[in-house]
Parts: structure tokens; sequence; C-alpha cells
């Protein structure tokens, strides 16, 4: 199962995307649904959940702030 | 045709520009930051991409903290507009364009701010950061909240010490924000370095990009207020615009075509060289200097500064009638006031305005040696 971060905006989750890919984590932009976009149009990255905490690490290291952590709908 | 208006825009674009702004058209430009379908998904990695290539010119690495704008003079009423607060003091050069004259001078009108201009010390030989820095200082006041200065002028080829004056304004406090109309591509600029806070530029001058084209970077800890609002595409249930950069300040849809072509044109500028291109203009403007100068009838204004810009006029022949003369053997040029009465005011030419070369890596000798010989049949006649 694919995991997701999510994100204030697109911008910012294609900054997330392309500080995984120079660390060879593949991911890929998603506009979210239902309970992720509380606020309507919202943008996150989706990842393989095995190399989340090492997107957690690289997205600290490259100072991009992900809002929130998801398992397929489940908030981690 | 000659074209030595390259102030206003310059002309012409590289072929990069031309060929990657067709590719867009016609294969990817989907809407940048709406839905996540394949087009939007191209168009707005482009766009990132371009926000990258700004950043990274201009010393930033935050590409977020770059959002573009429909050319400069939006770029700079938005931080205006969008930073200053009733009671703020504001002190801008006395070369600045109407682009910061005029909405900072309105809103002085209303009551809303004050501000002072400072001496660019334009007219002074072996002027110095120092000096204009002290005469800055005498204008400070406890409520000065920002310090607005166009980098290059531009009616003639004066730069102002944007080091010396950024580290001022760093140490007191003040925001610093720099027009960086004419002198983005051709002078290295550095957010970090010259303590920046803002940057505003066009994408259409120095750049190489299209005509609607213009961007503001922010600094750290530089928030404005948006002043448009509208779809952003994120938060959309919210009434209010999104709270980080670039959406906050960008309503309604980013032109990809303009981002691609200002990429575009900043890779022209990385691989042709900032030195080589600047190095280029002196030289014209050298020869140009010595054409003119051999006409005992002849102004020209501010010749201690050596760039792209030079500013002249013929005794007796209005500004405005020179340029429509040499408009007439094929050469385009600007007369008049150039949106800039402080910058004449300055340079003594408030009434009447003078005629404007201004050049691009484009021009070569050979136009110049056409514009000489069309000179020499219009002050003879």
């Amino acid at each position: 199962m694919d995991c997701i971060a999510s994100f204030s905006s697109q911008t910012y989750a294609i900054k997330a995307q392309r500080a995984l890919a120079l660390n060879s984590i593949p991911s890929r932009v998603i506009k979210l649904d239902g309970e992720k976009s509380k606020k309507g149009c919202s943008y996150g990255v989706e990842i393989p959940c095995s190399l989340l905490e090492n997107s957690k690490i690289i997205f600290e290291r490259s100072r991009i702030k992900a809002r929130n952590f998801y398992r397929g709908d489940t908030e981690l | 045709m000659i074209y030595f208006d390259n102030a206003a825009t310059s002309f012409p674009k590289p072929l990069s520009v031309l060929r990657e702004v067709t590719k867009c058209i016609k294969s990817y430009c989907g809407n940048p930051g709406r839905g996540a379908h394949s087009l939007s998904r191209i168009s707005s990695e482009k766009v990132f991409t371009a926000r990258e290539e700004i950043a990274s010119l201009f010393g930033s690495d935050k590409p977020e903290n770059v959002f573009f704008t429909y050319n400069d003079t939006y770029a700079l009423n938005m931080v205006i507009k969008g930073l200053l607060q009733k009671g703020d003091h504001v002190l801008i050069s006395d070369m600045e364009h109407n682009s910061v004259y005029r909405p900072i001078a309105v809103m002085a009108e209303k009551g809303l701010i004050e501000f002072d201009i400072f001496d660019s010390m334009c007219l002074s030989w072996g002027r110095n950061g120092e000096e204009i820095c002290e005469g800055i200082k005498k204008l400070i006041k406890p409520n000065t909240k920002m310090l607005i200065a166009a980098h290059a002028s531009n009616i003639c080829s004066a730069v102002l010490p944007i080091c010396e004056i950024g580290a001022l304004c760093r140490s007191l406090g003040i925001i610093f924000v720099l027009d960086g109309a004419q002198s983005a591509g051709h002078i290295p600029i550095s957010m970090e370095r010259d303590n920046i806070d803002v940057l505003c530029a066009p994408g259409h001058k120095g750049l190489y990009g299209l005509q609607g084209s213009g961007f503001v970077i922010l600094g750290d800890g530089i928030m404005p207020n948006p002043i448009i609002e509208g779809g952003s595409g994120v938060n959309s249930l919210d009434i209010h615009m999104p709270e980080l950069s670039p959406e906050r300040f960008e309503a309604g849809t980013v032109s990809v075509p303009c981002a691609i072509a200002l990429c575009e044109g900043i890779k022209f500028v990385r691989e042709r060289g900032m030195e080589e291109i600047h190095e280029h203009e002196c030289t014209l403007f050298c020869r140009a200097f010595d054409m003119l100068s051999s006409f005992e009838n002849v102004t020209i204004y501010a010749p201690m500064h050596i760039g792209s810009v030079l500013l002249f006029n013929v005794d007796s022949v209005p500004s405005e009638r020179l340029s429509d003369m040499l408009d007439g053997c094929g050469i385009c040029t600007r007369g008049g006031y150039h949106c800039s009465p402080l910058g004449h005011r300055t340079l003594g030419t408030p009434t009447g305005g003078a005629v404007r070369l201004s050049f691009s890596p484009f021009n070569t000798m050979r136009e110049l040696e056409t514009f000489y010989s069309s000179m020499k049949s219009i002050v003879r006649a």
C-alpha cells in the first residue's frame, strides 16, 4: 500500500517530490480527496509506505513541511 | 530594422526561448496548479523549474519564494501595497521609475504613508557607496519601514551600490526592496550577498522572456498581504488566500508560456555569461558615445556611467521628433520621459526628456555604424 504526505500547495508537493527523487525515492504528486482535502483542493505526494520514514527525514533535511501523513485513508 | 530599445523590451529573443514556448503551446500547455491530470502536472513542473531557475540566478535557495506577476510594475505594486501600513515612512532613490514613484506618491497623497527621496549622486564622478549611505542615514526616521531602489537606472547606465545599501538597511531593520528592471540579466544580483529582502524584476527585458511576465523573490520572513484575490488552486473552500507563497500571490492562472520563456531566457543568460553580455553592451556604449561626441550640438547625459543605456539630445530638436526621425531611418529608439520623471529631473532633462539608446547582446557594431550615418544626415539637416 502507498502512503501519502500532504502539503500546503502543489508547489510544495512538487518541491517534496524533487527532494525525494534526488534521494532515489519514487513518488508522484496527486490531488487529495475526501478527509485529506477538508479545505478543498489540496495536494500531496504518494510514497511507498516502506520508504515513509526515510521520506520524513528527507523532508526535514530539506526544510519541507508536510501537513499530514496517511496510510490509505488513515491519518498517521 | 535596428532595435535599440531593449530597456523597454528586449528584441529579438533567443531562439531557444522561441522553440520552448512553441513546444509548450503545441504540446503541454495545461493549467498549472489546477487538477492533477498529465498536462496540468507537466505545466506545474515546468513552472516550478522556472521558479528554481529564477531563485538560483538571484542567490535564493527557496523556489517557493518566487511568485509570478504580469510585469515588474505589478510586482512592485504588490510588494509596496502588500507590506506598507498607515504611518510608515519610505525612502526611494532620485532615479525611480513611475512603477515605484507613482504608487508611493499616491499613497502619500492619501495620507497613508510619508516618503523621502535620497540622492543617488548619479552625476558625481567617483561617487561611492559610503557617501550615498551617509545621505540615506540622514533621512531615516523612527518609522522608516522600507527603502526601494532601482538597481540600474532606465535612463542612463548608473548603478547603485546595492551591497552597501543592503547592509545599511539590514543593520537598521529596514526592508530593502530592489527593483531589478534594468539590471536583472545584466549585472549579478544576490539576495543573500546584497542583503536584499525583496527583489522585483520583469521577465521581458534582460532575461529575454515574454511581455506579460515579471516576478518577485521574497526573502525569509517577508510575507506581504495579497492585494489580488481569487482562485489559487488550493484551499478552495476557504474565502482567504493561502498563507504561503507562491499561491498566496498568484490569484488566477499563471502563464506557463511566460514562465517557460523566462526559464529559457535565464539559461541563455547563463550560457552567454552575464559578464560577457555586460562587456558587449559597454563596448557598444563606448562606441556610441564616441560617435555622438563628434557632434557639437549633441548632449550626452551622465556619461560617466558606462553600460547598456545611453541618453542624449540634439540641441533644439525635441526628443520625440529625433526618435521619430531615427525610426524613419529604420532605427528604434525611445524619446520622451521613459516613465521616469524623477530620473529626468535628477539628470537635468525634466523638460522634453531625451532620446535613449539601450543595447542587448544581439546588437552589433555594424548597427551602430548605420545609426551614426543616420545621425549625420539628421543633424546636418
